[in-house]
């Protein structure tokens, strides 16, 4: 599909300004994409990728100090990854990144209210996290690692 | 002038011949010759899968069979070919019963090895899935753990790190070791 190969062009792009620690360079490719145009009726792989790209803009954002905005991209990928698949438990894994991140900047700055409620989220994200990811293995391995079948 | 009468014996035969050339039409190019021969081997290996008796038959019979078929009404029949007839023929049953048997076992071979294939495959994604879970589970335990500051969230780190030893447990007896991260 055209639009995959195109995606994969613009991470690839987002990687190379990545590696020169260009993070505005980075993310205006990764923004392309999640704007740009979509394939028609929007396949399952079309909003994995579209999700993942959502957790790497603000996660990249998050590296610039743009709490609020890598928040929005968290809830975007969230919308289009509704299932408790990897793709949700990633999200829920950076957001806990990014509150993290703006807790201490909070703390930084002198408001330490504000700095333990951001604290108070990233945990319960990065729980979250946990427990779709340990989800996510259980559902994908079945009896395969189960200890039972190991023991047998 | 008197006319020699074994030529005039040999012409007539000369004449005979092409008049019953030009019925047939133009000869073959070389390169439709080229595609007959290659669609002839074609369709020789495709017969030989559907009936194993045409390999018996003249060489090129079926080919011109066809050929005859296609021609206008007024072009007289080619003979049956051989592969057709062997097929009609009863004595033809009982080489084909044993060749379909034959078939069926090398088919039955083909798709053991064809479900073995989605097997490895389907682990092998399986596994690629797990292990990349694995990863992003390992990273937000060690966020909760950073964070952990009072006695019940250091009670939720261990708890999660018991979480994620399990899993990594389950994941390297179904799968061995992940892979290094690239990033």
């Amino acid at each position: 599909m055209a639009w995959l190969s195109k995606a994969r062009s613009l991470h690839h792009l987002a990687d190379v300004a990545e590696e020169k620690d260009a993070i505005g360079n980075a993310i205006a490719p990764l923004e392309q994409l999640v704007t740009g145009t979509r394939p028609a009726g929007e396949p399952q792989e079309v909003a994995e990728v579209l999700a993942d790209t959502y957790a790497r803009l603000a996660e990249l954002r998050t590296r610039v100090g743009d709490y609020e905005r890598a928040e929005r991209d968290v809830e975007s990928g969230l919308l289009l990854a509704k299932d408790r698949t990897y793709f949700r438990g990633h999200l829920f894994e950076v957001r806990g990144l990014v509150f993290d991140k703006m807790s201490q900047a909070l703390e930084k700055s002198g408001k330490p209210q504000e700095a333990r409620v951001a604290r108070e989220k990233a945990m319960r994200a990065s729980i979250e996290s946990v427990n779709l990811q340990d989800e996510v293995i259980k559902n994908t391995l079945g009896d395969a690692g189960s200890v039972d079948k190991r023991d047998d | 002038m008197r006319c020699n009468p074994i030529a005039v014996a040999w012409l007539f035969a000369v004449a005979l011949g092409c008049a019953a050339n030009s019925k047939r039409g133009p000869a073959p190019s070389p390169a439709g010759k080229v595609e007959s021969m290659s669609k002839r081997a074609e369709r020789s290996d495709a017969d030989s899968m559907s009936s194993p008796t045409v390999t018996s038959s003249a060489p090129g019979s079926d080919t011109y069979a066809s050929e005859a078929a296609a021609a206008p009404p007024s072009y007289a029949p080619a003979p049956e070919p051989k592969a057709a007839q062997a097929e009609r023929a009863p004595s033809a049953g009982a080489p084909s019963t044993t060749d379909a048997r034959a078939r069926y076992a090398r088919a039955d071979v083909q798709l053991s090895e064809a479900r073995r294939e989605l097997d490895v495959a389907t682990s092998q994604r399986d596994c690629a899935s797990a292990c990349r879970a694995l990863d992003s589970m390992e990273r937000a335990v060690l966020h909760v753990c950073e964070l952990a500051q009072s006695a019940d969230e250091r009670k939720t780190c261990a708890s999660a790190e018991d979480q994620v030893g399990a899993a990594r447990q389950r994941v390297r007896s179904a799968c061995g070791d992940c892979p290094k991260k690239s990033r």
